[in-house]
């Protein structure tokens, strides 16, 4: 083995430690003897050591976790969505539901009842290629939008798991299967998690979109990194922002908004911010005070409900009756009676309800109220769509 | 390794003192502890993003499957036992993500040109490193796929060639010959 073509082959698991002792010994004999195979070996070590010493971590472009968050899927996450589909089909158990948030029946039925309806007329001919199509259809409005690395000239499909990424200059438009359409601002990223005929999920990374949902409640979430957002039969804006935070002001209709056990039911004229790691908070008018929704935001993730409340309680007008109401079985059970207290120098209680009533959550005084502001969700998603934003009910003095 | 020598027991403890955190933050990550995964994250995104890129030579793509491994392995968490450390599980977790892109790269590129010689289609790409300078790291970009990622899993990685060959579907002889031929253009681009 004295032979250059012989050892030559030999020289990568001889610099590796992979040949048996006499082969390298016998390398080790050539490799003295020859300088040509030693400058090979020099060369070949060179080059081993140089990808050895490359850097092992290199960062990213930018920070990625936001992108990632809005794609986790919690267990409260999964509990919750896993909840609603049982609730959508009837089967909730509502001793499970927390008793203010409990409705009749009579809902379901009025759902499920809307939803044959609507598919009937609408007829499977047209509805069923769009309801079944695994992407959606995706126009350019202005500018230049990406989905993955391709532009999109005029019109592209989006397919579960891509990207569609505008930047500063550009918009688009989606087509959520039949049942809706979106509109993407300037400087958004989502994805396409899942495009069924009982699920239209997306992702929202970062950025802004107005979402218009036509279907049937519960068909079409969106995950940001600090909530899952419900369509209830809706219109509505959702921004997220660099921190993963979100705001949501919904224009028609109603939206939920879910992070582990805390929920928020978002009626139209409302917004509604979320925070990564807290969930939802209280919805607010969209007329609130400055004040008024700092005040607000202290309750709801600083947990300064106590020195928060006064401010509150001082800003609040009788269009923010609905987000005393909301917040009363929010805050700690020593702030309720001061709730109660300002909500009904707001607004006239509704009939045959009691400060007591209210304050030991009883059901029907709960579903008074809620009906009273305009929060129930009784009369079926397909009047969801157009009911807009609610004048309160006339101002009145404490029963 | 170290700098200073220390008995065995201090080493011990100084592995503990290490890996507990990390440990304490997966078993909260396991159980839906979104914070705790970030925690994670942060400990871990520098290395699954050089995996990635060395590995694809693409900065998009690999932003794409960085992401990928951290959902791949926030859904995984329940399989993870902790019989090896939380790093080394990630790590693979994220070369079976890269390795899974690659694979369905080549079948689409045999789809869109029916050929079996694809390896007409593992030449390395034009010379990227124009002028006198070296750009290791442009280099090892420019190299066929497949020797570039035998060469990431065993120089940078640390695999074996039987570890290799089983993740890749390869067998040992063949991820030693990628090994062989990616050595042979880095040193041509070396000596250039």
């Amino acid at each position: 083995m004295n032979d250059c073509t012989d050892i030559l082959p030999l020289l990568q698991d001889y610099l590796d430690g992979a040949l048996p002792p006499e082969q390298r010994r016998a390398v080790d004999a050539h490799l003295e003897a020859c300088s040509a195979c030693r400058d090979e070996r020099a060369a070949l070590a060179a080059v081993t050591a140089a990808v050895a010493a490359l850097p092992p971590a290199l960062d990213p472009p930018r920070d990625l976790w936001p992108g990632i968050a809005a794609r986790l899927e919690t267990p409260l996450h999964r509990d919750a969505v896993a909840g609603l589909r049982q609730r959508r089909d009837g089967a909730a158990d509502r001793a499970s539901l927390p008793r203010a948030r409990q409705r009749p029946a009579r809902r379901l039925a009025a759902w499920t009842a809307g939803a044959a309806l609507l598919l009937a007329a609408v007829g499977a001919f047209w509805l069923a290629p769009r309801l079944l199509s695994p992407a959606w259809e995706v126009a350019r409005l202005e500018g230049t939008p990406r989905i993955g690395q391709s532009a999109v000239t005029g019109t592209g499909q989006l397919r579960q798991g891509q990207w569609l990424e505008t930047d500063g200059q550009s918009r688009a438009a989606l087509d959520v299967g039949a049942i809706g359409n979106v509109e993407v601002e300037p400087n958004t990223r989502l994805r396409l998690l899942a495009a069924r005929p009982t699920e239209h999920r997306l992702a929202l990374a970062e950025g802004t979109i107005h979402a218009r949902i036509w279907a049937p409640p519960r068909l079409f979430f969106v995950e940001t990194p600090s909530a899952l957002t419900i369509d209830l039969g809706c219109e509505y804006t959702l921004t997220v922002d660099s921190t993963g935070g979100s705001l949501l002001h919904v224009t028609s209709g109603f939206v939920a908004l879910e992070h582990g056990d805390r929920t928020a039911v978002v009626p139209a004229g409302r917004m509604c911010l979320t925070r990564p790691g807290r969930g939802p908070g209280t919805p607010f008018d969209d007329d609130a005070s400055e004040a008024f929704r700092r005040a607000l935001a202290r309750i709801d993730f600083d947990d300064e409900g106590a020195d928060a409340l006064p401010a509150l309680l001082a800003e609040a007008r009788p269009e923010d009756a609905a987000t005393l109401w909301q917040l009363i079985y929010r805050i700690d059970p020593p702030q309720r009676g001061r709730l109660y207290d300002r909500l009904v120098e707001l607004v006239e209680p509704p009939e045959g309800t009691t400060r007591a009533g209210v304050l030991r959550g009883d059901l029907d005084a709960v579903e008074a109220w809620d009906r009273h502001l305009g929060l129930d969700l009784d009369s079926g998603w397909f009047f969801q769509f157009f009911k807009k934003k609610k004048a309160p009910p006339a101002p009145g003095s404490a029963p | 390794m170290h700098g200073q020598p220390a008995g065995e027991e201090a080493l011990l403890e100084q592995i503990d003192t290490t890996l507990a955190p990390h440990r304490d933050l997966v078993q909260r990550a396991q159980a839906g502890d979104t914070g705790a995964f970030e925690a994670l994250y942060r400990a871990h995104v520098g290395r699954v993003y050089a995996i990635c890129l060395r590995m694809t030579a693409d900065e998009t793509r690999a932003v794409e499957l960085t992401q990928d491994t951290f959902v791949r392995a926030w859904q995984s968490l329940g399989s993870f036992r902790g019989e090896s450390a939380f790093a080394s599980w990630l790590y693979r977790v994220c070369v079976n993500v890269v390795l899974g892109h690659l694979r369905a790269a080549r079948r689409r590129a045999a789809r869109l040109l029916p050929t079996d010689d694809l390896a007409r289609f593992d030449r390395p790409q034009p010379d990227p490193l124009p002028g006198t300078g070296i750009d290791l790291e442009q280099a090892i970009a420019a190299l066929p796929p497949q020797a570039r990622s035998v060469l990431i899993l065993h120089e940078v990685e640390g695999y074996r060639h039987e570890e290799i060959a089983e993740m890749m579907g390869i067998a040992p002889g063949t991820s030693k010959a990628h090994l062989h031929r990616a050595r042979q253009l880095l040193k041509q681009a070396l000596i250039r």
